[in-house]
C-alpha cells in the first residue's frame, strides 16, 4: 500500500517488479523504522473508523469509551499489550461491537460476511476471491476476542 | 492482468491467506461499503495521510516557531488548536483539545494515555507502538523518572509532571531550545525536534550532532 506510488516510478523493470518491491518497502522502512501500521489490515481497521466518525456515525469519545473498556478488559485479566497488532485487534474490537450496539452492522451480520470472506482461497488460486470453497482451515481458533 | 500474480487485489500482499483480524476488518468493509457509509476512496486517502503527510515533522515546525516567534508562542499557549491550525494543521479527530506544555529548566513534561492511546494526531501523527503499550502507560504513571531512564532521558533533578490524555485533551510538548541555537534558522532547528521530545520521552538533538 505505502510502496504503491513509489512503484510508479522506480519499477521501470516489469521482470524485477517483485524484487523492487521488496527494495522499495526495505527503504521506506529504512525512512520509517516504526511503521504507522504493520499490516494493511490494521490501516484499514484504522481508517473506517475515523471515516465513520467523520460520516457522523458516531461521536469520537464513544469509539474511545469502547476502546477503553476493551482495552480495560483484557488488562484486568492480566493480559500485557505491546501496542502493536494486538492494540489493533482491540481497536476493531471496539469498533464492531460501537457499530452493532448502533445498530450500524449488526454482529450476526458480519459474522456471516465473515464466513463469506474467510476462509482463505488456496495460495494456488490467485483469483479466489469468492468465499465458496468450505474449507474448514482457520475454523478452529475461529473465536471471539471479547 | 493474470500474470499469475494477484497484484490487483490491491492490498494483499502476494497471496497470502487472510489472517483472522484481516477478514474481519475485509468483511465490516464490505458492508459498510454496501450500505453506503463508508467509501473505499476516502479510506485509502486517509491512510495515506495518516501514513505520510501527518506526523511529527508537523509538530516540529509549530515548535521551531514557537522558539523563534514569541507572538506565535503565546498564541500556541493560549490556544494550542488555533495555533497549530495556522501552521496548516487541521485539528482532524484527536486535535481539537490540544494543551501544549512547556519545559522549562525546572519541569520537564511526560504525556501519556492511561487509558487507551490518545494522542495529538494533528501534530505528532499516530503513535508509536510503544506508546499504547501496557507498559508505557503504566510505568510513566508508577514511575516516570525510571521510565525516563530507561529512555535515556536525564532530567537531573527537574520536577516532572506527568499528564494523562484522554478525550477531552491531548498534550504536546513544547521542549527547551537547545543552547547554542542562536543562529540556526526556523528550518534548521526544526530539524532538531525529535517525535519523542515532543512526547517528553526524549530531548531535541544538540547541534553539536545536527552540524556535519
Amino acid at each position: 500500500m505505502s510502496a504503491k506510488p513509489l512503484e510508479d516510478k522506480t519499477a521501470r523493470d516489469k521482470t524485477a517488479r517483485d524484487k523492487t518491491a521488496e527494495a522499495l518497502i526495505a527503504a521506506a522502512r529504512a525512512l520509517a523504522p516504526e511503521a504507522v501500521f504493520a499490516e494493511p489490515w490494521e490501516a484499514h481497521a484504522f481508517a473506517v473508523a475515523v471515516a465513520l466518525c467523520q460520516a457522523g456515525q458516531f461521536r469520537w469519545a464513544e469509539f474511545q469509551q469502547s476502546l477503553i473498556e476493551e482495552i480495560g478488559a483484557a488488562e484486568k485479566t492480566g493480559r500485557t499489550i505491546t501496542g502493536g497488532a494486538d492494540y489493533y485487534r482491540h481497536w476493531l474490537g471496539a469498533l464492531t461491537r460501537l457499530l452493532d450496539a448502533k445498530g450500524i452492522v449488526g454482529g450476526a451480520e458480519l459474522r456471516a460476511r465473515i464466513a463469506e470472506v474467510g476462509p482463505p482461497p488456496p495460495s494456488q488460486d490467485p483469483d479466489g476471491r469468492h468465499g465458496r470453497g468450505q474449507n474448514t482451515r482457520g475454523q478452529s481458533n475461529k473465536r471471539d476476542d471479547k | 492482468m493474470s500474470d499469475g500474480h494477484d497484484h490487483h487485489d490491491g492490498h494483499d500482499h502476494h497471496n497470502a491467506p487472510l489472517s483472522e483480524p484481516a477478514q474481519r476488518v475485509k468483511a465490516l468493509e464490505q458492508l459498510l461499503v454496501e450500505k453506503g457509509l463508508v467509501n473505499p476512496q476516502a479510506l485509502d486517502e486517509l491512510i495515506d495521510t495518516y501514513e505520510r503527510r501527518v506526523g511529527p515533522r508537523n509538530g516540529a515546525r509549530v515548535v521551531a516557531r514557537a522558539w523563534v516567534d514569541p507572538e506565535y508562542r503565546k498564541r500556541l499557549l493560549d490556544n494550542a488548536a488555533a495555533a497549530i491550525e495556522e501552521l496548516g494543521f487541521p485539528p482532524g479527530p484527536q486535535g481539537e483539545h490540544m494543551m501544549v506544555l512547556e519545559n522549562t529548566p525546572r519541569v520537564h513534561h511526560l504525556v501519556v494515555c492511561t487509558l487507551c492511546s490518545c494522542y495529538p494526531w494533528s501534530v505528532l501523527g499516530l503513535p508509536p507502538v510503544w506508546y499504547k503499550s501496557t507498559a508505557y502507560r503504566a510505568s510513566a504513571v508508577n514511575d516516570p523518572r525510571g521510565l525516563l531512564k530507561e529512555f535515556g532521558v536525564d532530567v537531573g533533578d527537574k520536577e516532572v509532571r506527568v499528564w494523562d490524555s484522554s478525550s477531552e485533551m491531548r498534550y504536546f510538548v513544547i521542549p527547551e531550545r537547545p543552547a547554542g541555537t542562536e543562529n540556526l534558522s526556523e528550518a534548521e532547528l526544526a530539524d532538531l525536534v525529535t517525535r519523542d521530545s515532543m512526547i517528553g520521552t526524549g530531548l531535541p538533538k544538540s547541534t553539536a550532532r545536527h552540524v556535519r
